[in-house]
């Protein structure tokens, strides 16, 4: 499918990223975004939540160099504070699904065929699901909250890791070096964390990359559609959401956050891309 | 054909009994107890013993679980809680209008796909097939969500020539589904372009085009239908997305459909027409994919044969 896929294991990495122009532009990017919102309270020219009800709506000027939204808070205030929640949701729901997937994925792969039979079919179940419609489900019925759209986007996830974590042990399970451990008499515990794992972690490491750039659009999503956190948390989709009301006299509210979301997906494609490989994607 | 269709059939039932047991299980992770949620606490305790009496909350977890898989098999999915009417028909009443914005999404991202998919697999390199790159790009970095109220704020705002909102018309569709094939476009054009090199390679597109037929004609008489079995593959998969994906969209430009059901109905914490939508939607999915698999060993007989 793919070039790391078949690459060894040490292609991947920071050697790789070293040698991708689009690596480096994205990393650097990310990196820039990542620290503007860890930063975010000794940066931000204001509160996110000081409402200032005189100034609501304004467009951007020196003191607010984004405009103020319906309450007259700070744009960008709020825009990097959202950022901390994208990324957390982003990572967390990304980390949550590999843990559920790897696991999953290893015990279908090298764990014998009824175990496999069983957490296939759970995956077909769940994969029939289309796109975010399983989280939105989940994040109704669970409540709005951060913990929540983590605790969605986890369950929505995971299918998609434990398939590609099944296919990679399996090929990897068949090699001649397993085999070789195998009659060395090493436990199949010790098979699938020094042999079989890392050899599927290249093609994780990738897919994982653009999962995050996954989960902050689907976390924006649910913000969007009233799901995420409650308000008055500063959230990229709800900011959106309610900026669309006031498209005709304020268009910056509905352009600030989509230009952040943008920016921030494309700077995590293009990281995917160089861990990929800059010539991969005529393949995808 | 009719053992490969049975086959096809017969495996589609286990996945669809699972997203079943599924959505029947939805309601059991409300936190807290449903009937409060719903009703609010200060609901009058006859009012609270009927609808736990009428969703059959009163009767144990299996018993529910077995009735609603019944119900649904005879097409009853219960009685919306705010509109007070059984949600099949709700669900009736809005599926025409998701089906509309879907089909016409479709067309939209058939429109930018597939010129730009065969301009990109004849020239590797050439600014089509970068345009598709760059495109591909764009889609995930420009969700629908950002790409709507964008789109209505140059087309319907700033260039008053298509209506915000509603569903009034033909001309109330084009923004929706605009916004909503543009996303899926790209991934097709790549798709097809990966599918399209390689059966230019093919011996009877070389032949063709030894006889003298001229590049385009090659093209659409003997790659493309060759590169149509993957491609069909990936638009069954995609047409999932636009239908989760519409509703978002759906929302945005107030479109009548099954997502903006399933969004009031979240907002009105209405869990059996949550449960109705989603299952609408799931459904329509596991049918369009094996509707999908059916077309292609019709047009593929080598399909049939490897079942």
């Amino acid at each position: 499918m793919n070039a790391t896929a078949v690459g060894p294991a040490t292609r991947v990495g920071a050697r790789r990223v070293m040698h991708s122009r689009r690596a480096i532009v994205g990393g650097a990017l990310l990196l820039l975004i990542a620290m503007l919102a860890l930063l975010a309270p000794v940066v931000a020219p204001a509160d996110p939540l000081r409402q200032d009800l005189p100034h609501q709506l304004e467009r951007p000027s020196r003191a607010h160099p984004l405009g103020t939204d319906r309450l007259g808070r700070d744009v960008l205030a709020r825009l990097l504070y959202g950022a901390r929640l994208s990324l957390a949701v982003g990572t967390a729901a990304i980390a949550g699904a590999l843990a559920v997937g790897v696991v999953a994925g290893t015990l279908a792969g090298y764990g014998g065929r009824v175990g496999d039979e069983l957490l296939m079919r759970a995956t077909d179940v769940l994969l029939a699901f289309p796109g975010i419609l399983l989280a939105i489900a989940l994040a109704a019925v669970l409540g709005p909250s951060a913990r929540n759209v983590v605790i969605a986007l986890t369950v929505m996830g995971w299918p998609a890791y434990a398939r590609l974590v099944r296919a990679e042990i399996r090929a990897a399970a068949a090699r001649e070096s397993t085999r070789a451990a195998e009659a060395l008499g090493a436990t199949p515990l010790r098979i699938a964390v020094k042999h079989l794992l890392p050899s599927a972690r290249p093609a994780i490491v990738v897919q994982a990359t653009f999962g995050v750039a996954g989960a902050i659009v689907a976390e924006a999503s649910l913000s969007f559609l009233g799901l995420g956190p409650p308000p008055p948390t500063p959230s990229w989709g709800a900011m959106l959401a309610e900026g669309r009301s006031f498209l005709l006299i304020a268009p910056h509210l509905v352009i600030a956050p989509a230009a952040a979301l943008g920016l921030t997906v494309l700077a995590i494609q293009l990281l995917g891309d160089g861990l990929r490989g800059d010539r991969a994607d005529t393949t995808s | 054909m009719l053992r490969y269709a049975a086959l096809r059939l017969v495996l589609a039932v286990p996945t669809l009994a699972g997203v079943l047991l599924l959505v029947s299980l939805l309601l059991q992770l409300v936190p807290g107890d449903p009937v409060d949620v719903m009703l609010g606490e200060g609901a009058a305790t006859v009012d609270r013993e009927q609808l736990r009496h009428a969703m059959g909350l009163d009767r144990p977890a299996w018993r529910q679980l077995a009735d609603f898989v019944a119900g649904a098999a005879h097409g009853d999915l219960g009685r919306s809680i705010a509109a007070g009417e059984p949600v099949a028909t709700l669900l009736a009443q809005r599926y025409p209008a998701t089906l509309e914005l879907t089909g016409a999404a479709l067309l939209v991202a058939l429109l930018i796909a597939l010129p730009l998919g065969c301009a990109a697999a004849i020239r590797p390199g050439s600014p089509a097939d970068r345009t598709s790159l760059v495109l591909a790009t764009l889609e995930t970095a420009l969700p629908t969500f950002c790409l709507g109220p964008l789109l209505i704020l140059v087309f319907a705002v700033e260039l008053p020539w298509l209506p915000v909102s509603g569903r009034d018309g033909a001309s109330s569709v084009v923004l929706p589904a605009l916004t909503l094939g543009f996303g899926m476009s790209a991934v097709l054009a790549r798709q097809l372009r990966v599918a399209l090199a390689a059966a230019l390679r093919l011996d009877c597109v070389r032949t063709a085009r030894a006889k003298g037929a001229r590049p385009w004609r090659a093209m659409l008489l003997h790659a493309l239908p060759n590169a149509a079995t993957a491609t069909t593959t990936v638009l069954g998969l995609q047409l999932g997305g636009l239908l989760a994906g519409a509703v978002v969209t759906e929302t945005i430009f107030a479109w009548p459909g099954i997502g903006r059901l399933l969004v009031q109905a979240i907002g009105a914490r209405d869990y059996p027409l949550v449960q109705g939508c989603v299952l609408a939607v799931a459904s329509s999915y596991v049918a369009v994919n094996l509707l999908t698999d059916l077309l292609q060993a019709l047009v593929d007989p080598r399909l049939r044969e490897r079942a």
